[in-house]
């Protein structure tokens, strides 16, 4: 079974679900499970503003680390389930039956091919709150396969949230190819995946891909871009 | 390869005093070039500046790892204790930092990092000690990461506290040799965005006090400021 998952919290209303499961099942030439998360639990939110003086250069906070705990919460899936979580804010230009095809030996995340051609910009910011060589817009698993992520969160929570201002960096720095747990992830390859920020530009030629991540619009844009999307 | 005279100038300045070294240094200085601008050409600026100059934007003054390094060396902890096994986290380019390496009796070293680039960079950059010292490192974060870190070792150096959790949460005396000698740096340094320093500097300490209030109970042989940078040194009580 294909699950396709969401998460909202904030100021995301319902039609924005609605609009994903729309956009997902007009898509796919396989059946699949939707289901959007909205309940999640209090048990990081002490470490969320532990610092007494926050300001946009500090780190810590971790926002959206609801994210990773889908990584627990999926144990109420089969374990032979594929769970393809996606953004609210994406738009599926084509088949996910893609994601249901692929190898699942290992998890899989984004990673953000576009970053890598400026190099001098991304490598700056190891120390700072954006890596943007992971993009958890997008990911695939199996229950389970992304728990110890999860479990190395809830052990080190304190520290996380203390030292990161994003779930991308935190993840790249801890579970990413240079660390002691480089082989926890497999990437889509290069295409798969778009960015609006980057591939959004009217110049750009690339081919179509399966996803495309609306990051880099404002809210208004992203649903004036939905409700005009191709079709 | 010396792009400029100034370069050679201040490559000449700061290797002189050390004429057994001198020559390896060229080399290594020139390899290294070699291999940032075909390698890692968007480092290359980075590198030559922080040769030349001592500084960078992200890492450390050179101006505070001699102050760590001379101070080592002036009280003897050398002499009274055995350093051939050495931890350094968050060293940042270490080209003039391996000569302090050889007097402080450091036969293998392991290079801590959250950059693999300049894990890579500095393999060159020390290439001159290479038959005397054994340059080994990780990348990694090194209080999420502790379990990672070497513990048999008898020094323990972290030049950028700031840049991570605090200390007393990743060391424990349990884990190291009751002799290990450690030192701490940290700042007041608070960034304060781009083209500025303190880029990454997530536990800033405004005191000597507040910082020695994030490291572990130590027995301090030596603390100290110098403008912004904080510098304790001790074992582990």
């Amino acid at each position: 079974m294909l699950r396709v998952i969401c998460a909202k919290w904030g100021n995301y209303d319902d039609n924005t679900i609605t609009q994903l499961y729309n956009n997902v099942k007009e898509k796919s030439s396989i059946s699949f499970d939707f289901l959007c998360f909205t309940e999640f639990s209090d048990e990081f939110d002490k470490y969320q503003y532990q610092k007494d003086e926050y300001d946009y250069w500090d780190q810590g906070g971790l926002p959206h680390s609801n994210k990773i705990q889908l990584f627990n919460l999926d144990e109420k899936f089969d374990k032979d389930d594929k769970v393809l979580y996606l953004d609210l804010d994406v738009d599926v230009t084509d088949d996910i039956a893609y994601f249901f095809e692929l190898p699942n030996d290992k998890p899989y995340m984004t990673w953000n091919y576009w970053a890598e051609y400026k190099p001098e910009e991304w490598k700056r910011l190891y120390n700072i709150s954006h890596c943007p060589l992971y993009n958890s817009s997008v990911m695939l698993w199996k229950p389970g396969q992304n728990r110890s992520i999860y479990n190395f969160l809830k052990k080190n929570a304190d520290k996380a949230f203390f030292t990161y201002r994003g779930i991308d960096t935190f993840m790249f720095h801890h579970f990413g190819p240079y660390t002691p747990m480089k082989d926890h992830f497999n990437y889509f390859r290069e295409g798969v995946i778009t960015t609006h920020r980057i591939h959004g530009h009217p110049d750009y030629d690339y081919e179509p891909p399966v996803i495309h991540i609306l990051e880099g619009l404002t809210s208004e844009e992203k649903k004036r871009y939905v409700s005009n999307r191709r079709r | 390869m010396f792009k400029t005279y100034d370069m050679m100038w201040q490559v000449l300045h700061n290797v002189l005093d050390e004429p057994v070294l001198s020559m390896k240094m060229f080399e290594a200085y020139d390899g290294a070039i070699k291999f940032v601008t075909d390698v890692y050409p968007h480092r290359e600026k980075e590198v030559y500046e922080a040769i030349r100059d001592g500084k960078d934007s992200i890492y450390n003054c050179d101006v505070y790892k001699k102050w760590c390094y001379k101070k080592l060396l002036e009280l003897n902890l050398h002499e009274a204790y055995d350093f051939s096994k050495t931890n350094i986290v968050s060293a940042g380019y270490c080209f003039y930092d391996a000569r302090f390496w050889s007097k402080l009796g450091i036969k293998t070293i392991w290079l801590y990092e959250l950059d693999e680039e300049i894990r890579k960079i500095n393999w060159r950059l020390t290439d001159y000690v290479k038959e005397d010292i054994k340059i080994l490192g990780k990348t990694l974060d090194c209080v999420l990461d502790k379990d990672y870190l070497i513990k048999d070792v008898g020094l323990h150096i972290n030049f950028n506290c700031e840049k991570y959790y605090h200390m007393k949460e990743a060391i424990k005396k349990e884990e190291y040799p009751s002799d290990c000698v450690f030192v701490f740096c940290g700042s007041s340094l608070k960034y304060k965005g781009p083209g500025t320093t303190g880029n990454g500097n997530i536990n800033i300490c405004e005191t000597l006090d507040d910082f020695i209030e994030t490291l572990p109970s130590m027995n301090i042989f030596f603390k100290d400021t110098i403008n912004d940078k904080h510098m304790v040194i001790g074992c582990l009580e």
